[in-house]
């Protein structure tokens, strides 16, 4: 998913440790050392539920509608707000399993790894009091598959049958989702997909009410949404706050929804300010990070340091170049901005939080594969402007937004590109607008991206915003690229069912897309985070990020 | 008649000297004599001087080019450095020299000031001088246009300016201009309304002068004195202004320094590096402070009557 601020998942679960990821921050304990994983073993959770956990956010969430919210910020809140059929298990070893969630139990999984049956709960509940069934779950799927939804995920569903033909309008159902009784669904794939238990879990995968979102129409993501976990929204005031309540009529009973009375996220609020009153006991999480001018000195402070945790992300901040707006549909161009940029200096800006990469897949996802296309040379990116008919360089519009270090850091390669003679001029917006505007067709020509796992597989780097599938209005496809020949053999590699040899065969992608160069590879992030001294049981995955159910305040 | 139009003038200046006594030396070594005297004034002027002169000469004084980025501008962990041998100043959070980028910040800020603050004054002198010299229906749109418009939140009201336009120096030129005429059409309006019932005004209709001409060439000279007063106090508010737009990030865009933007870059810097705050911040105080000097005194030497009183 992309980023939304500083703020991104973290990764190098214990599965990926294992992997040889090469995670050096895999800590999730209040102790923030490196090979502990786990939530804090001190002061034991109280009985029954109070305080509130205050979250502090930058900008406001972009969407809170699970059909379209596929960002890091919003994303924690979708995991508190909504079931899925499974879910990723969300305790303190952090281990990637599954367990199932609106299902009974795990999918039977059939036909070749193509069918996958489901066996609902009886006793999930909208907020609204109504029960959820088979109906209800058909809709929600479908719903993502639908173009008018513009789910960023939509092209993780295409597999399923007859996803294309609902997607065009030619038929009126999707064919390969059935619902078998009240209690019952089946869904079936054209391929199988080893990753589809991981696109089910994904938030997109929730289920929603039918009726309330027809109800409401435009107004149902902002304010209306309607849930069926831990927690309900009980106030979205937009650009001020947001307050979560535990959803009294929780399925998995009162005591899976943890010890928070209320979580409130407040919106508006700089990282500044926000690591101040998190210093303050005002808060208890800032979403979008410590600032870079504060790092070092909270760091090597001997109290805060031990309330900061690291994590090595599965992600890769890059520079995506719209392959649809001149000049940047010329290769030569874009392979001579990936020459132009020194990336260790971008690292040096943000307090090495980052290690230099020069490939799309991160080094701690399977599949990676080390290589440099395009080592930092100004002088041939100057002779491919050349050679490219922009001897004299030429003009363009770097957008970026306004959350973190994402402005500096774009003024850092407005500089470097000036350098080779690419007069770019910075349009700093807001990081929702930045969404936006990224996902309309020939608007933004070349802007400050981030990219990170939805789950661990290769795929997750490639279907969602370098196939064709995904050049459609709303998508995080940034570079809007689609090259037939790349999505074949994405698609391969996809439904290929020896693991071993399909991991192997990722770096070969990587590369056939690198030598489009869509986009240039800066970095892949170490995440740090820190909360105040009265939040008890800190915990962090991998892929759900902040767990919400296992704080409490002491 | 114009013979006597002249003579009318000729008399009123007689008259006024036998009432003050005919001062000694050229009018200029007399406003020359008076800023000397009064050292507020100076150190005012002073400073304007020095601003105009670093505007103008930033490129020959800056040691370094404001945009450039030094790699040893930043310490191993990224942290800015503070002010030493090779960086005067210090530098900022992207290793750019503060110096430099200071020097040129008083270009957008002169430029700004006089160009915005000069738009205002013409469409404020029209305004105000139209109303009052027009006077019947037309004087009382004028002014309660005038009245709505300084109703307005000022900043408030640049900024949604701002977000409907997009921040650009221009933008802020004009956005400045729109919102800051309403005082000196105020003004304009109460001393042309004084005026128009002079003699002197009657002699310019009777020789058959038309309304614009009358206006333009007969009446606004009288209003010189207070035109550049108001031009000079101006400026210091436009730099305010100018600078309170770029802190809030809808002014100068970077990488184009400004004292605003660079104090709004400074903000999260300000516990671990003060420094980045503290130059812009001295350099707006000063400036501000050195037009406002200059244009107090302005007004008491070229308002006859306030200074012989005093």
């Amino acid at each position: 998913m992309p980023k939304h601020s500083l703020r991104t998942l973290a990764s190098c679960v214990l599965l990926l440790v294992l992997a040889g990821c090469g995670a050096s921050g895999g800590s999730y304990g209040s102790s923030g050392s490196a090979n502990s994983v786990g939530a804090n073993s001190g002061p034991k959770a109280p009985a029954g539920q109070s305080g509130t956990l205050y979250m502090d956010w930058t900008n406001d969430l972009s969407h809170l509608d699970t059909g379209k919210c596929y960002d890091t910020e919003c994303w924690p809140y979708m995991y508190a707000m909504f079931d899925r059929l499974i879910d990723y298990k969300t305790d303190s070893t952090n281990d990637d399993q599954f367990v199932p969630d609106g299902a009974v139990a795990m999918p039977t999984v059939t036909n070749g790894g193509k069918t996958y049956t489901f066996r609902l709960r009886r006793n999930i509940h909208f907020w609204n009091g109504k029960l959820v069934t088979s109906a209800d779950w058909k809709y929600s799927f479908e719903r993502i598959i639908n173009p008018k939804t513009q789910a960023g995920a939509a092209s993780f569903w295409t597999e399923i049958v007859g996803a294309s033909a609902y997607a065009s309008g030619k038929a009126k159902h999707v064919s390969g989702i059935q619902t078998l009784g009240k209690w019952g669904l089946r869904i079936k794939l054209l391929n199988p997909d080893a990753s589809f238990l991981n696109v089910l879990a994904m938030p997109f995968g929730s289920v929603v009410d039918q009726a309330v979102v027809q109800k409401y129409g435009r107004s149902y993501d902002c304010c209306h949404v309607m849930g069926t976990g831990r927690y309900m929204l009980k106030e979205h005031i937009i650009n001020q706050r947001m307050v979560l309540v535990p959803n009294p009529h929780y399925w998995g009973g009162k005591a899976a929804t943890g010890h928070l009375k209320t979580i409130e996220a407040d919106f508006g609020i700089s990282e500044d300010t926000g690591l101040l009153r998190i210093e303050r006991g005002s808060a208890d999480l800032d979403g979008d990070g410590i600032p870079a001018a504060d790092f070092v000195s909270v760091r090597n402070d001997p109290k805060w340091s031990k309330l900061m945790f690291h994590y090595t992300e599965v992600g890769t901040y890059y520079i995506p170049m719209n392959t649809l707006m001149k000049p940047f549909t010329n290769v030569l161009v874009r392979r001579a901005i990936n020459y132009a940029i020194n990336k260790s200096i971008i690292v040096r800006l943000i307090n090495g939080r980052g290690v230099v990469t020069n490939t799309i897949l991160p080094p701690s996802m399977p599949g990676h594969g080390s290589f440099n296309l395009y080592p930092y040379n100004p002088a041939k990116a100057r002779q491919l402007l050349k050679q490219a008919g922009y001897p004299h360089g030429f003009s363009t519009t770097f957008w970026t937004d306004n959350v973190g270090d994402d402005s500096r850091i774009s003024q850092n390669i407005v500089q470097q590109l000036a350098g080779i003679g690419v007069h770019a001029s910075l349009k700093v917006v807001n990081g929702n607008t930045l969404t936006a505007a990224v996902g309309t067709k020939r608007k933004v020509p070349i802007t400050f991206e981030a990219w990170f796992q939805d789950f661990p597989d290769p795929n997750d780097f490639f279907e969602p915003i370098f196939s064709c599938a995904s050049a459609v209005p709303g998508t995080f496809n940034e570079p809007w690229y689609c090259d037939p020949k790349v999505d074949r053999y994405a698609n391969q590699l996809k439904v290929m069912q020896n693991r071993a040899q399909r991991l192997r065969l990722y770096p070969r992608l990587d590369k056939m897309v690198m030598q489009d160069a869509p986009i240039v590879p800066l970095y892949n992030p170490v995440f740090w985070d820190i909360h105040s001294t009265a939040l008890k049981g800190y915990l962090y995955h991998n892929v759900e990020e902040w767990i919400f159910q296992h704080m409490w305040k002491g | 008649m114009q013979q006597q139009v002249a003579n009318t003038f000729a008399l009123e200046e007689m008259a006024r000297d036998e009432l003050l006594g005919e001062p000694e030396g050229s009018v200029w070594q007399r406003v020359l004599a008076s800023l000397v005297r009064d050292k507020a004034a100076l150190f005012g002027a002073l400073i304007v001087l020095a601003f105009v002169l670093v505007a103008i000469f930033a490129p020959l004084l800056a040691p370094f080019n404001p945009d450039t980025e030094f790699t040893n501008g930043l310490s191993v962990t990224g942290a800015p450095l503070a002010p030493n041998h090779h960086f005067v100043l210090g530098t900022d959070d992207l290793g750019r020299d503060l110096l430099s980028r200071l020097l040129y910040g008083a270009r957008v800020s002169l430029i700004v000031g006089l160009l915005a603050n000069g738009l205002a004054m013409i469409i404020g002198v029209t305004v105000g001088a139209t109303a009052a010299y027009a006077g019947g229906w037309v004087a009382t749109v004028l002014m309660r246009l005038t009245d709505i418009m300084m109703a307005f939140p000022v900043l408030l009201f640049a900024i949604a300016l701002i977000a409907i336009t997009s921040p650009s120096l221009t933008n802020i030129i004009i956005v400045i201009a729109i919102l800051y005429w309403t005082t000196t059409a105020r003004i304009i309006y109460g001393m042309v309304l004084s005026l128009k019932e002079r003699e002197f005004v009657e002699a310019a209709h009777a020789i058959g002068a038309s309304g614009f001409r009358t206006l333009f060439f007969y009446i606004l000279p009288h209003l010189t004195s207070v035109i550049i007063v108001y031009t000079t106090l101006g400026v210091a508010t436009t730099v305010l202004v100018e600078a309170a737009l770029s802190f809030v990030g809808i002014g100068v865009q970077p990488p184009t320094p400004s004292w605003g933007n660079m104090i709004n870059e400074a903000q999260s810097y300000y516990r671990a590096d003060p420094w980045m705050m503290l130059f812009p911040g001295i350099a707006i105080v000063l400036t501000v402070l050195g037009f406002n000097l200059l244009g107090d005194w302005l007004r008491d030497t070229l308002d006859p009557v306030h200074s012989q009183l005093g």
